[in-house]
């Protein structure tokens, strides 16, 4: 295992302790092309139990004080969590189709409905967001000792809608107010044993920071975001507590931004090649959707073959993108984030209980159906 | 026997605790470093907490319990293996991943097939029963736009119906005949799309649309009032709410079942193969009510056969394994049950079938 950093005592602080990450590429990309191969053999149902695996194996290579964290979500959990969305949606979808086939001339209750729509979507993705949250602390220990998450994710959700109404109304200017009132509600809600974070962080002091953002964004092929990003990422640090613990993260753009240079150039480049060969194997007719009925049966034939190289390169390239994703993203992000962060304070760690929260039951099935969930 | 340095979490403070573990006889005595014994742990409750890769330190669980134990190196394993058999960090050996996979795979397809060939098709069929026949019709209205759209784009200068009095009368007296033998529901609505293409179709809401190249295409009358029965018999069974609803069904299913792994790329696959399956049993349906129509109405059936046998003469027929994709019933099933259907009366005299046949030239 790697050892942290320990950061001494010095001119009145108290002493800091790194968070570690010992991860290896090698191994996450033998969990993740597993992953990819069952998910694509079972049809898709393999992929809790492969989210599961690769939880399972960040978590247990973050470590704090010498103890590494836990994720003991069990991929049933997730399922059953997906099955129950389905069920729900299912009737919202229908609901939403008769609604066209029963008032197919009056355009104007259309549009209303389907503003409607946008609403309840925009609403159900922040739900999930939150609710997704929840299910994962409430996985998550360090110490034996469970995280969680209290808060309605309904009220999330009208924060959300609230303060992007906002950030719309004012072009974008409010958009550290819009992040802001949600860290403040997340992390306000966070729990560690017995006891919730604090979060003192306020909009005010980073609007400077993403009004040079906003401006550089088109100058800057939109790294200002990041960077932006990663401002806002070491200030929430700053200005979040538990207990006597106080953090800090000394994360920098450039780290950030070359995980995602590099990620993004070497799924171009397997995107380019798989297009490719997609290119030189399918009659151009086909990709181009200008197909015509053919009249014979080798036409015919060759029209089933074609699609099929056409579908089966999509799905090979999905499958890779997922563990890229995987090995050249989420890996040296874990990296970054804890190798940054230092933990400091004096906290008397036998003084930290359990808490006697209830747990959810069921994991994420809406972020999963509305492809929100992190990893 | 040895013993064996590790961390402890009691699983109800987050303090840290040196401990020694001895292996007892009847599971493993964790010591503090006063000399007393902090807990007792049964072999038999033993969990490995991580997938262990290499070096990695050993964290182990209390089944029922909160409590961690982690031994920096993996020592204590080799001893500990032979009292708590269940446990194993060996990485699972390939012929049990293999295993494994294939159970889930052919569950899975089970699963799939089981939902997508009988349950969304099932459920298409019962909810149709469900739709008003309001909804229908104007759904049917919608539709037809579309088609009309369709054919006019195809053919650069517009499509239009064909209306020529004489061949319009004709028309509706036939399809006055037999929607008196169907006894439907429905307004049923014949009309005439001027294009090259034999082909018909039935729209939801009892509306039927030939393309003019089918009247071309017909050499007797009996064939034309085939088809108009064979769409009658999709109009009454009202085959395409069915299919839209069973196509919105699969959709959703692909959509949300299989995530973001190139669900889209799946779909368009799955959707394909299963819209065609679905016609070949519809399409034999409407074949049968056709039948029982054209008795019923005291006309001859044997257009049905002749006719859908000379479709497919035009084109060339299928290699078997790709017999399983084409979306009509083989001319062999059809002449067949037409053969049962005896002998009627003749359809249209001579003038009227001369006055049908020119129905787009007016």
């Amino acid at each position: 295992m790697s050892k942290p950093i320990v950061v001494p005592a010095a001119g009145g602080y108290p002493q800091g302790h790194g968070l570690g990450y010992d991860g290896r590429a090698k191994e996450i990309f033998g969990i993740a092309l597993t992953n990819g191969l069952l998910t694509l053999a079972t049809l898709g149902v393999y992929r809790f139990w492969g989210k599961t695996r690769l939880r399972r194996y960040f978590w247990g290579h973050v470590s704090f004080l010498g103890d590494r964290l836990e994720y003991t979500g069990r991929a049933m959990e997730l399922c059953l969590g997906f099955v129950v969305v389905v069920l729900v949606l299912a009737p919202l979808i229908g609901a939403s189709v008769a609604f066209n086939l029963i008032f197919p001339e009056n355009l104007e209750l259309i549009a209303a409905k389907e503003g409607l729509q946008v609403l309840v979507i925009y609403f159900l993705v922040y739900y999930a967001i939150f609710r997704a949250r929840r299910y994962r602390l409430s996985r998550t220990q360090w110490r034996g000792i469970r995280c969680g998450q209290t808060g309605s994710a309904a009220k999330y959700a009208w924060l959300a809608i609230g303060t992007s109404i906002l950030m719309v109304l004012t072009f974008g200017l409010a958009f550290p107010y819009y992040r802001m009132v949600l860290k403040r509600y997340e992390l306000r809600n966070t729990w560690f044993g017995d006891r919730s974070l604090r979060f003192e962080g306020r909009a005010r002091d980073l609007f400077w920071q993403w009004l040079v953002a906003l401006v550089l964004f088109v100058p800057s092929l939109g790294t200002s975001y990041i960077w932006y990003q990663v401002v806002e990422f070491r200030y929430v640090a700053l200005k979040t507590q538990y207990r006597s613990l106080r953090f800090r993260s000394e994360l920098r753009t450039l780290q950030v931004l070359l995980i995602y240079l590099i990620y993004g150039a070497v799924a171009l480049i397997t995107m380019a090649i798989m297009a490719f060969v997609v290119y030189s194997f399918v009659p151009q007719d086909m990709i181009l959707g200008t197909t015509t009925t053919s009249e014979s049966t080798s036409g015919f034939f060759l029209e089933t073959v074609s699609s099929l190289i056409l579908v089966g390169a999509l799905v090979v390239v999905a499958v890779w993108l997922n563990i890229l994703r995987m090995v050249l993203f989420m890996h040296p992000f874990f990296r970054v984030v804890c190798k940054s962060t230092t933990i400091f304070g004096d906290e008397d760690y036998a003084a930290i209980a359990q808490s006697q929260q209830a747990a959810p039951a069921r994991g994420e099935g809406l972020a999963d159906a509305l492809d929100v969930g992190a990893i | 026997m040895s013993d064996y340095p590790a961390t402890y979490n009691d699983g109800t403070i987050a303090a840290r605790r040196s401990v020694t573990v001895l292996l007892d006889v009847n599971g493993l005595r964790l010591v503090g470093e006063d000399g007393r014994t902090v807990d007792q742990w049964p072999y038999q409750d033993l969990r490995l907490v991580d997938e262990v890769f290499g070096a990695h330190p050993l964290r182990f669980g209390l089944a029922g319990s909160e409590a961690r134990l982690t031994f920096e190196t993996q020592g204590i394993f080799p001893d500990l293996k032979r009292r708590a058999r269940h446990l194993t960090i060996e990485r699972r050996r390939w012929t049990s991943v293999a295993l494994r996979a294939t159970v889930m795979t052919v569950a899975a397809i089970a699963v799939l097939a089981v939902v997508l060939w009988v349950g969304v098709p099932r459920a298409a069929q019962v909810l149709t029963r469900f739709v008003p026949l309001s909804w229908e019709v104007a759904l049917g209205d919608k539709v037809m736009d579309q088609v009309v759209k369709h054919f006019s784009e195809e053919d650069g200068d517009g499509s239009r119906f064909c209306d020529a009095p004489a061949g319009r009368a004709v028309l509706d007296r036939l399809v006055a005949k037999l929607a008196a033998a169907a006894e439907s529901p429905y307004d049923l609505r014949v009309a005439v799309l001027d294009h090259k293409m034999a082909n018909g179709f039935a729209l939801p809401g009892g509306q039927i649309v030939l393309l003019g190249g089918l009247i071309e295409f017909a050499e007797t009358p009996q064939e034309v009032t085939a088809v108009v029965a064979h769409e009658i018999g999709h109009v009454v069974h009202r085959h395409t709410t069915q299919l839209i609803l069973r196509n919105l069904g699969i959709t959703f299913f692909f959509g949300v079942m299989l995530g973001d792994l190139g669900s889209g790329a799946i779909a368009v696959a799955g959707e394909t193969l299963l819209t065609l399956s679905y016609s070949r049993e519809a399409e034999s349906e409407a074949d049968a009510t056709a039948i029982q129509l054209l008795q019923r109405a005291g006309l001859r059936a044997d257009g049905l056969a002749s006719f859908f046998a000379r479709m497919d003469e035009k084109r060339p027929e299928l290699p078997t394994v790709l017999a399983l994709l084409s979306t009509h019933p083989s001319s062999e099933e059809r002449a067949a049950k037409a053969a049962m259907a005896g002998t009627g009366g003749a359809v249209l005299t001579p003038e009227d079938w001369a006055g049908l046949k020119v129905i787009c030239k007016g």
